[in-house]
């Protein structure tokens, strides 16, 4: 397949779910407004303990405002067009994989593309805060790191999601990466330093995912800029080969399954 | 009605998990992420500040762990699988045995609670003590917060089984979930003591239920001097009576609705 026929494949995915999707229009509406109710609360959180601290290694308020920003709105276009990425344990564990590789190639697209409406309340949520703490000048800026903090952020699903071709039992502890990468990327990324700081971008990319992004619309820096780009790109490839790589070790489960 | 079939259900139930106790205690690991993350936080607050409003750096971080260890004991997952069970049905079938729904509910409940909190507990104090060291409590220290943790656990309980049972009304109750983990987190005092917090929203807490399943228990353990443990305990009563109030109206408002066909 070729990336028009996967650009077609696509539209005609989300053309069908969207319509899905609005024949439960009361629950769509709920999910996405309960979302960004969720999310106000972590800002409410942030303004209260910045009303007790002032900064924490440098980081004020705006700065969180500008982490939820770039870090929600990314995991939110995530979810909404890529839902399934939290899943590819789950689905490789229970030999969930037989129904996809059945269809015409990219196995991985079609294993990750879904639509998860709750992501859209994450995705308003960061646009919302990036208009409100953002110039207008910088908008062009913030969405460009939207897409490299989406791709580190699939680039870490596919990645800890491939570990289960090879070993078993491993749900729980995919979860535990997942929900670890989350909170290392919600917190102001000063208080790391030195190993640390080193880790959370190279190792565990969480700084890329939100951090760096932060850092770089306060204060631009090309170095940074280009190692942001670099990085996310790169880490997304190595992540969809390591996919690939275990696809070979996959057993068929025998499971009957369908696309949900 | 005997007890002796709910606690039938409680010792299966913990059987089941003990054969998968590594594979818990590795979904436990994200505790130490959210230890580590705020050991970093109050360090460099610590550095900057110096006392944070009466509290060290050690004893901010066994706040957490506290606080973390009643979360994931607490089960609170359950309120989506209860949602769920209403809404497919599942709930029905349950009627037509000789046990009570909410009755059984709560024997599993209560039994996740004492194993989780000592397995997780093992693991999310040793984590802190590696990083932190201890802090000086007493043996009567440790028990009255537990007593207060127990406590906690049977008022979260009663509120996330009354949420889950409102997908008799609602379509889905997952955002109920969001929502509700939010108070607890931030109301409720998870993240950091509500000492941290301004004044004002400091006396809006001291109304609301939340801060007495995790707040006060935690704060037991790490700064028991000055506390009245009576009202606190008296406090947690009050609360648990009012949510199982809240919850039989609600199952019996609910299960008035359900209804059965053979096959």
């Amino acid at each position: 397949m070729g990336v028009k026929s996967h650009l077609v494949f696509l539209k005609a995915f989300y053309t069908n779910e969207l319509a899905a999707t609005l024949e439960y229009r009361f629950n769509f509406i709920t999910q996405t407004a309960s979302m960004f109710v969720n999310d106000l609360f972590w800002i409410f959180f942030w303004f209260i303990f910045f009303q007790r601290f002032e900064s924490v290694g440098g980081w004020k308020f705006h700065d969180m405002m500008l982490l939820n920003a770039v870090f929600a709105g990314a995991w939110g276009l995530s979810m909404v067009f890529f839902g399934n990425w939290k899943n590819i344990a789950r689905i490789i564990e229970q030999g969930g994989l037989d129904y996809f590789l059945t269809l015409p190639k990219n196995v991985l697209l079609h294993v990750v593309v879904k639509m998860s409406y709750s992501g859209l309340g994450d995705f308003l949520f960061g646009l919302t805060l990036a208009a409100f703490a953002l110039p207008l000048s910088k908008i062009p800026l913030y969405l460009f790191f939207l897409c490299t903090s989406l791709f580190v952020i699939l680039g870490w699903g596919i990645f800890i999601g491939s570990l289960a071709f090879y070993f078993q039992h491993l749900e729980a502890i995919v979860r535990s990466l997942r929900e670890g990468f989350l909170s290392l990327s919600f917190y102001p990324f000063s208080v790391y330093k030195g190993f640390t700081r080193f880790i959370l971008l190279v190792v565990i990319p969480a700084g890329f995912a939100a951090g760096i992004p932060v850092e770089l619309l306060n204060t631009f820096s090309w170095k940074w800029f280009f190692l942001t780009t670099g990085f996310s790109i790169t880490f997304f490839s190595l992540a969809v080969c390591f996919f690939y790589v275990g696809l070979r070790k996959y057993e068929s489960g025998n499971v009957m399954a369908m696309r949900g | 009605m005997t007890l002796s079939k709910y606690y039938e259900l409680a010792r299966t139930d913990l059987f089941e998990k003990i054969t998968y106790f590594w594979n818990q205690l590795f979904g436990a690991l994200f505790i130490s992420i959210i230890l580590f993350i705020f050991l970093q936080i109050w360090t460099t607050l610590g550095q900057e500040q110096g006392l944070l409003q009466g509290y060290t750096v050690p004893q901010l971080l066994w706040y957490l762990a506290f606080a973390e260890v009643i979360l994931f004991s607490s089960g609170n997952e359950w309120l989506e699988k209860i949602g769920e069970e209403v809404r497919s049905g599942a709930l029905g079938l349950h009627l037509l045995k000789p046990m009570n729904y909410v009755g059984a509910k709560f024997s599993l409940h209560f039994e996740n609670f004492l194993y989780s909190f000592f397995s997780i507990g093992i693991f999310a104090f040793s984590v802190c003590y590696f990083l932190v060291g201890p802090i000086p409590v007493s043996i009567t220290t440790v028990l009255t917060a537990f007593i207060a943790a127990t406590l906690g656990a049977l008022l979260n309980f009663f509120f996330i089984t009354t949420l889950g049972l409102l997908a008799f009304w609602l379509e889905d109750v997952s955002s109920i979930w969001w929502i509700y983990s939010k108070l607890l987190f931030i109301i409720g005092g998870m993240l950091i003591p509500l000492d941290l917090y301004p004044d004002w929203l400091q006396a809006i807490t001291n109304y609301l239920p939340f801060s007495y399943i995790m707040y006060w228990p935690a704060k037991i353990l790490v700064n028991y001097a000055g506390i009245n443990i009576l009202s606190v305990f008296g406090m947690q009563l009050l609360w648990i009576l009012i949510a199982a109030f809240i919850l039989t109206s609600t199952y019996l408002a609910g299960i008035r609705q359900v209804n059965m066909h053979g096959g």
